[in-house]
């Protein structure tokens, strides 16, 4: 059996040697079906893990409210209306009374002037509490957070973006110099490290970070929040905290059916729900491209088996004389179909993979393999082989020695 | 070894029937060696084909090896034809992608029986044959002798009891045609049955028993 499957092998990978031009024609077909869909599996993974990192950057599990009315699509979260009923009781009753809530962290934000000695910059001053570094991920390179007792003494102290420390301080020490903002002298305690923009289309290093009670005192005189991070615990579905949260805030802010939300509940997920959403659009392009390229790759193998076959008579008839048999001759031409597809599932996902090396470099997209379609398009060829080749097997047997012999 | 009784062979061109075979009656023994003679469209090739296990007879019996072959399915007759039959072609009937090893080894690949080391014992048997340096070469590469000796060897790798050889000197010249009949004579002194079917009188020197067909008839069946 060994001896025959190998010798099977080395007719058909003989007769793809001597039949170069035609088997690759017949190849071609699952080569194009079996590179799209591994290209697409690994891009598209690679594309997911991007979106995964943007979103652990950002912080895991969390839940954003905003007074008013936002829309969070695309690339960022547009403020559409604002709204100055969200309020820091609200906070702190969503943190008593909501189970699966593990943080939830109030905060003001507003572009203003920061200066320094002679020099000025537009930042986003972000009024809130020590709670915001942990959930968000943020990190220092210099000096430190504020800290609860900061905050409950109305500390005048600020940690400021990266870019905020390079136009400002020119690589000069921060650390106890006083900005002005507001007007009001503020003390640097903390640098935050280069983030870039985060996926709302905010610049993270020109944020400069208040301690939320002395914003709310001594800067801008409010009673009111601009919007909350919720972090909920691991394994509550983000979308059902987004439903509940909805519900319990309205009736804490005595909402009556008929009156529409004064508040916005997004999570990172529906930001980029829009980049999600081409990648599954993508996603089925390429199925149908790719059933469509089986399809064809199929004919195509079909077409050549029959071809070959009836160029072969003569050898199927010696083959029966020494004594082969129906299904020896059917195995035979099987293993050839099989192997033809297979080159071309091979073939299929060594330019998958280029095309994925080529896609990720110019679009900036973590490498990944997506194992799970390789080995799909590899057994989809080796079926789609079988399927292709076992009619004309079949045929191959029609042919009687003596018949083919004796002409 | 084979008992042809009354073996009748017609074919039928629509309604009319077209006898080949008008019954035979023959008898052959181990380590016999035949020629068969006619000319074409005597019925010789019908009859090699029916002893050598490829065509049925439409009346008549045959016994093969001691076995009725009556009513036998294709795959006992293909292993039949493996373990027993080795045949030998006018056309050579080699398969042109592969060397003279490999094709001297394709009975095996359908073989029941244990042939040991088969790699080696074809190189033996090439080489017996005259073409220990050919080994590795693709039939186009050979001359007509020593194709139809690569073929011979392939109908001995199996080691049969039966060689069936249907004009086997009919592609080449009168002195390789001599030399693969000496090829013969040498096969059966070892002990091997041979049939050799011909039109060619010159031929019939070589054989033991010297048997004519005419017409689908046995005319002659006379010792040389």
């Amino acid at each position: 059996m060994i001896y025959s499957i190998s010798f099977y092998l080395k007719i058909a990978l003989q007769n793809l040697i001597v039949h170069k031009a035609r088997m690759i024609l017949a190849l071609l077909g699952i080569l194009f079906a079996v590179m799209s869909l591994v290209a697409f599996g690994n891009i598209s993974s690679g594309m997911k893990k991007k979106i995964d990192n943007e979103i652990s950057r950002f912080g895991k599990n969390l839940v954003i409210i905003r007074g008013g009315l936002v829309f969070a699509t695309g690339r960022g979260a547009r403020q559409f209306a604002e709204s100055k009923t969200l309020k820091l009781v609200d906070v702190k009753k969503i943190k008593e009374s909501m189970p699966g809530v593990v943080e939830a962290v109030p905060f003001f934000d507003v572009t203003y002037k920061a200066r320094y000695e002679d020099k000025t910059l537009s930042v986003s001053i972000v009024g809130t509490t020590e709670e915001l570094f942990k959930i968000r991920n943020l990190n220092l390179v210099m000096g430190r957070f504020f800290s609860g007792e900061d905050e409950a003494k109305a500390e005048k102290k600020a940690v400021i973006g990266y870019k905020v420390y390079e136009n400002l301080f020119q690589k000069e020490d921060p650390i106890g110099k006083y900005v002005l903002i507001y007007r009001v002298p503020t003390e640097i305690i903390g640098v935050m490290e280069e983030k870039g923009t985060d996926f709302t289309g905010q610049d993270q290093d020109v944020q400069v970070y208040i301690p939320l009670g002395t914003f709310m005192r001594r800067y801008s005189n409010v009673d009111y929040i601009k919007g909350i991070y919720i972090q909920v615990e691991d394994g509550v579905s983000l979308t059902q905290m987004k439903q509940r949260l909805r519900g319990f805030i309205r009736r804490i802010h005595n909402k009556k059916d008929e009156e529409k939300d004064d508040f916005s509940i997004f999570t990172m997920e529906d930001v980029l729900r829009t980049q999600s959403e081409g990648i599954r659009l993508v996603s089925i392009l390429t199925i149908i491209a790719s059933t469509v390229s089986f399809l064809i790759g199929g004919l195509g193998i079909f077409a050549i088996m029959l071809l070959s076959i009836s160029e072969r008579k003569l050898e199927i008839g010696i083959r029966r004389v020494v004594g082969s048999k129906k299904r020896d001759i059917i195995l035979q031409f099987l293993t050839e179909s099989v192997i033809v597809a297979l080159i071309g599932g091979i073939f299929g996902v060594v330019v998958g993979f280029i095309i994925t090396v080529i896609v990720d470099y110019f679009g900036e997209f973590p490498f990944s393999l997506y194992l799970g379609n390789i080995f799909l398009s590899i057994a989809i060829s080796m079926v789609i082989g079988i399927l292709a080749g076992i009619y004309p097997a079949m045929q191959g047997t029609k042919y009687e020695p003596v018949e083919v012999l004796n002409t | 070894m084979i008992t042809l009784k009354n073996i009748k062979k017609s074919y039928f061109i629509g309604e009319r029937e077209l006898p080949i075979l008008k019954g035979i009656d023959l008898e052959i023994g181990n380590g016999e060696f035949v020629i068969l003679m006619g000319v074409s469209g005597s019925g010789k090739t019908t009859l090699m084909n029916i002893i050598g296990l490829l065509d049925k007879q439409t009346e008549g019996e045959y016994i093969f090896m001691g076995r009725t072959i009556d009513g036998l399915e294709d795959e006992v007759l293909a292993n039949l034809r493996n373990m027993h039959i080795g045949f030998v072609f006018q056309q050579f009937f080699l398969l042109p992608y592969l060397n003279a090893l490999e094709n001297v080894l394709i009975p095996i690949v359908y073989s029941q029986k244990e042939i040991k080391h088969p790699r080696d014992k074809a190189r033996q048997l090439l080489a017996r044959f005259g073409l220990a340096d050919r080994v590795h070469n693709k039939p186009s590469q050979l001359s007509g002798g020593e194709q139809q000796r690569v073929a011979i060897a392939r109908a001995l790798i199996n080691e049969p009891d039966l060689i069936l050889a249907d004009e086997p000197t009919g592609a080449l010249d009168t002195k390789t045609g001599g030399e693969i009949m000496e090829l013969f004579r040498m096969l059966n002194d070892e002990g091997k049955t041979i049939i050799v079917v011909t039109h060619d009188p010159k031929l019939a020197s070589y054989g033991k028993r010297l048997i004519r067909i005419e017409d689908g008839t046995i005319s002659q069946d006379s010792k040389v």
